[in-house]
């Protein structure tokens, strides 16, 4: 029973949805309660991880053979963690506007001049301090790490091998330059608009390869739902004892 | 035979360096008058027919409207996705459409109630009277799905709001557009459970290298029109404003480093093959 009874259970939700698509009437009420429970479960998978991410961490600082790094990366997780749910907590996350008086400097004449201004801004210590100050720059940091490793993997990566790497490479160079005013002002000075070849790649054969795509994917995702919902597919279910 | 042999000597740190020149270099530059000039000139010439047609549908929507935003991005991809959300909040509030602004990711309903305020504030717009705050929306695809049987019970933050433009407002249907900014699959979900199955217009704009996976539903016609990356973001800031070079914002002046770093990938990808054919010649003759 302890294997039946979520299978009986995944494929009750899932016949019901599937019914609610085609008959809405018949099965709205019932479908509105699966979909808050979805929310609910969902808001409690949140917590489970931060349960989780908690647990892991105290273990990894608390383990004798864990390395000093480690652990002090670890301590500022954890610690990160709880005073953003203090801080989150007494000063919410809804914006506080108020008038603070500004000093800007005026760069627009000859001469820089110091100008006085009173705007309204949000001054949510929560919002303020942890999100646009600390959060905001370290996770635009992260993610803008990516420019360099493009540019070392498209240097080691786009390599003229065969005619399909060719292929690739002329067209994924040349969407590189059309999206970019620089491809038309290079290009521009024998008529070559790369933009436009830019977006006839992208429009047209992009277009073509992604609908063949998209349309495999959405039979394959038919094929694992009804695996699903007959009980064949039994991943989701865990290792059996 | 030296040339090749200083292209073969290019290590991960040299590539890495060059990308760094680049970034500090154009962002320096990005705020000199020619070179807004010279961006602002190919950039006018050169808008993408996704952008437009956006602009368009947007455009012909009538004062009065209501439609609801959806900024579901977080801090990282916020150089691409603010300018598309700021333009998107002028164009309505010049409009006087009413605008619900939410967002599906924790990290981004404080950016989006934040530049919704801050826009409002620009064309005196009240809140509670001209847009509301749904704040973050717990769900995903299945508050996608509510929102089509009841908008209220998905956003629970505006179900006792008394908003008089919210009084007819009952599902997504009775909405003029839903427009969704995302840096994940949220504009996805939007599209084949609202537009799909409730009939709901919608259009949005994403980052840049999602934007090839959305082709498909523009041409369908699921999607009406899309804002693509930082380009996508710089069409916008024309087509709504028609800015003078010294009046430009981020989207039109960033262009200039992006336009640095992809030229500097093409330089590479040169020199890569310059060395690699160079390599496969000489191998062939020894052989």
């Amino acid at each position: 029973m302890k294997r039946e009874l979520p299978l009986i259970i995944t494929a009750l939700t899932g016949i019901i949805i599937i019914i609610n698509y085609f008959l809405p009437e018949l099965t709205g009420k019932i479908t509105q309660i699966v979909r808050n429970w979805v929310i609910v479960i969902s808001s409690f998978a949140t917590i489970l991880g931060i349960l989780n991410l908690v647990i892991i961490s105290l273990r990894k600082t608390l383990e004798p053979i864990t390395h000093w790094d480690d652990r002090i990366a670890n301590i500022i997780l954890i610690a990160s963690l709880i005073l953003t749910i203090i801080i989150g907590m007494i000063y919410n996350v809804v914006p506080k506007k108020d008038y603070v008086f500004k000093v800007l400097l005026d760069n627009t004449g000859l001469i820089p001049l110091i100008t006085f201004q009173v705007a309204m801004v949000d001054t949510n210590i929560f919002n303020t301090v942890i999100f646009y100050s600390i959060y905001n720059p370290l996770s635009a940091a992260m993610f803008s790490l990516l420019a360099f490793f493009i540019a070392s993997a498209s240097y080691r990566a786009f390599r003229a091998r065969n005619l399909e790497a060719t292929l690739l490479l002329l067209a994924a160079s040349i969407v590189i330059l059309g999206r970019v005013p620089i491809g038309d002002y290079i290009f521009g000075f024998i008529g070559l608009k790369v933009s436009v070849i830019s977006e006839y790649i992208t429009a047209v054969i992009n277009a073509a390869a992604q609908r063949a795509i998209l349309i495999a994917v959405g039979i394959g995702t038919i094929i694992i739902s009804l695996k699903l919902l007959f009980g064949i597919e039994k991943a989701h279910l865990g290792k059996s004892e | 035979m030296i040339i090749i042999n200083l292209f073969k000597k290019i290590t991960r740190r040299t590539i890495f360096l060059l990308v760094a020149i680049c970034l500090v270099f154009g962002t320096i530059f990005s705020d000199v008058y020619w070179v807004k000039k010279i961006n602002l000139e190919i950039l006018k010439r050169t808008i993408t027919p996704a952008s437009k047609q956006a602009y368009d549908f947007i455009e012909s929507i009538p004062s009065g409207s209501v439609v609801l935003v959806s900024g579901d991005y977080g801090p990282s991809t916020r150089v691409e996705a603010d300018p598309i959300l700021e333009n998107f909040l002028k164009q309505c509030f010049r409009k006087d459409i009413k605008v619900i602004a939410i967002s599906l990711v924790p990290d981004g309903a404080q950016i989006v109630a934040n530049k919704t305020i801050q826009i409002a504030g620009m064309y005196n717009k009240v809140e509670n009277q001209d847009y509301v705050i749904g704040g973050y929306v717990i769900g995903g695809a299945v508050a996608i799905e509510k929102m089509g049987v009841d908008l209220k019970d998905a956003i629970p933050i505006i179900s006792n709001n008394n908003a008089p433009f919210l009084k007819d407002i009952k599902t997504a249907n009775d909405l003029s557009l839903v427009f969704c900014i995302a840096a994940g699959d949220s504009l996805v979900h939007y599209i084949r459970i609202l537009k799909s199955r409730y009939g709901v217009n919608v259009s949005g704009g994403c980052t840049a290298v999602m934007a090839a996976e959305m082709y498909p539903y523009i041409l369908s016609g699921q999607l009406i029109g899309l804002f693509g990356g930082l380009k996508g973001a710089a069409d916008y800031e024309i087509l709504e404003s028609n800015p003078e070079p010294d009046q430009v914002s981020e989207a039109v002046k960033y262009m200039l480093t992006q336009s640095l770093i992809h030229g500097l990938l093409i330089i590479f990808i040169i020199i890569a093959n310059i060395i690699y054919v160079y390599d496969r010649v000489i191998f062939k003759k020894r052989i």
